[in-house]
């Protein structure tokens, strides 16, 4: 199922283009409420599995913030590498309609995906950059050479990414 | 020769019919006959009359006169001298006409008599063509002075009140309509009228002011009528479209009562011979309620997205024209981006 028709003349003519910061942010927002949701996931299958052992009082234990961080840390770099890796969009991107793709229009290849999300998951501030970039680029899009545009194509990247035409 | 030849064969007579010889004299015969026949008629008639209409006369049932009695007895003589005389010149007009055939038969008589026959034929032919044109002549006046009559009499007489005074109801009652019908050709006579023509002149609200339409319709056997109209070939007369033009639809409609029309349908015996489940089914065969379904929440959601995308994005412009005139950047960003890889962004 692939969409075909945008609508919005101006909407349509903006696709391709780099996206800006507050499309970027609001999707950043609601991956990070995604991500929240599988770190409760896990806390619960952690619960879960405990009360299977210890046989009593099932209850969901706040870790210390250490590993608070670092576990969401990994899951924040695990989700957003496989998503860029994959279809080049996580589940915030998705709803925004943007795609991560290499500079010159092609799907990143799993470690350049990886690579990019652990930098952006290691320093978030350098989101702001695009706000300053004259191509809307963050610093993790300047690092890796990659680039993030308005997409709101369904078709999945594998069926549609082309040769580069710039 | 050839002259004399044909002259001679024109002279030859035909033999004269038995019961009726061509002579003079028979002619003058039938002449005197229907002569005297019809003086006698007028005599008879004048007579009559005189006797019942003259002021004062009344009708004399009883033994003729001795006047009237010598004069019919002096009528029968004379007929019979007539009838003798005519006999007599009938006789002299055969012998004559034998003893000239015989006669013919001698070389030197009959080439007299050839010069005799061609004057004689020159003077009848002559003679047939004077009277020919006196005949149209007098045709021609007859032609001119019967219409003219007939125009003067008709002109005088008072057509209305002779009307009135004919017992048309009686003349109606007597007329047997049915047979009368019977023998009309219905299809050849609507061929020779001019329906469009007729409308023209009727006035049909006029009309359907004045007509009981039941009291015809209660006279009326339909089956019988249709039976003997050519309905198709009547359409075909008939300008329906000049036809709607003259009548009042709107007027027709207002005398039309709907609930008492819809009172006599039987709306239950209609639907009951309905079969409605092949209908049903064939519908939902062709409607996709599934499809519907899908199409109008994927859309709404689809819409709902697209609305938050777009504000997503009028905002980020809006960010980046700040940016770029706090930081004296001229034209739009981000130009040289690369164009994506899907094709399938069609407006």
């Amino acid at each position: 199922m692939s969409r075909t028709t945008i609508r919005d003349p101006r909407a349509a003519a903006a696709q391709g283009t780099p996206a800006g910061i507050v499309s970027r942010l609001l999707a950043n927002a609601i991956d990070f409420g995604v991500v929240w949701i599988i770190y409760f996931a896990i806390l619960i299958a952690v619960a879960a599995v405990r009360f299977l052992v210890e046989r009593h009082g099932f209850r969901i234990e706040a870790p210390n913030p250490l590993v608070t961080v670092v576990g969401q840390w990994l899951v924040v770099v695990l989700y957003l590498g496989s998503g860029w890796s994959t279809t080049g969009r996580t589940v915030g991107k998705t709803v925004l309609g943007l795609r991560v793709l290499t500079a010159d229009g092609k799907p990143l290849a799993p470690p350049r995906a990886f690579a990019r999300a652990l930098l952006c998951a290691s320093f978030y501030p350098g989101l702001l950059w695009i706000i300053v970039s004259p191509k809307n680029a963050a610093l993790h899009d300047v690092a890796f050479r990659t680039q993030v545009i308005y997409d709101w194509s369904t078709v999945p990247i594998v069926e549609t990414a082309g040769p580069a035409t710039s | 020769m050839d002259d004399i030849t044909t002259h001679a064969v024109r002279v030859r007579t035909l033999p004269a019919r038995r019961d009726e010889p061509d002579t003079v004299a028979a002619t003058a015969r039938r002449g005197a006959d229907l002569g005297i026949g019809a003086a006698t008629l007028a005599s008879r008639a004048l007579t009559s009359t005189l006797d019942r209409l003259w002021p004062g006369s009344t009708p004399d049932h009883g033994a003729p006169s001795i006047t009237r009695r010598v004069a019919r007895a002096a009528t029968g003589a004379a007929l019979a001298t007539q009838s003798r005389l005519l006999d007599a010149a009938e006789t002299m007009e055969q012998v004559a006409h034998q003893t000239v055939t015989t006669a013919r038969r001698v070389p030197v008589v009959r080439d007299v008599l050839v010069g005799i026959d061609a004057s004689i034929d020159r003077w009848s032919e002559r003679a047939d063509a004077e009277t020919g044109r006196r005949e149209e002549a007098t045709l021609e006046f007859l032609a001119a002075l019967v219409p003219a009559m007939t125009q003067a009499v008709l002109e005088r007489v008072d057509l209305p009140t002779l009307v009135q005074q004919l017992p048309l109801a009686e003349i109606i009652a007597a007329v047997d309509l049915p047979a009368l019908l019977d023998r009309l050709d219905v299809p050849t006579l609507l061929d020779h009228v001019d329906l469009d023509a007729i409308l023209d002149r009727i006035d049909v609200d006029a009309v359907l002011d004045h007509v009981d339409v039941n009291r015809v319709l209660d006279r009326v056997d339909p089956d019988r009528l249709l039976d003997r109209v050519g309905v198709d070939r009547l359409l075909d007369r008939v300008g329906v479209d000049r036809l709607l033009d003259r009548v009042g639809v709107d007027r027709l409609m207002d005398r039309v009562d709907v609930e008492r029309l819809l009172a006599r349908v039987d709306l239950d015996a209609m639907m009951a011979q309905v079969d409605l489940g092949p209908i049903v089914d064939r519908v939902l065969d062709d409607v996709d309620i599934g499809g519907i379904v899908r199409e109008s929440t994927g859309s709404i959601t689809t819409d709902a997205m697209d609305g938050a995308r777009i504000s997503a994005m009028r905002l980020d412009g809006f960010v980046a024209r700040i940016v770029d005139r706090t930081l004296l950047r001229s034209g739009n960003r981000a130009r040289d981006v690369s164009p994506p890889p899907f094709e399938d962004h069609t407006p």
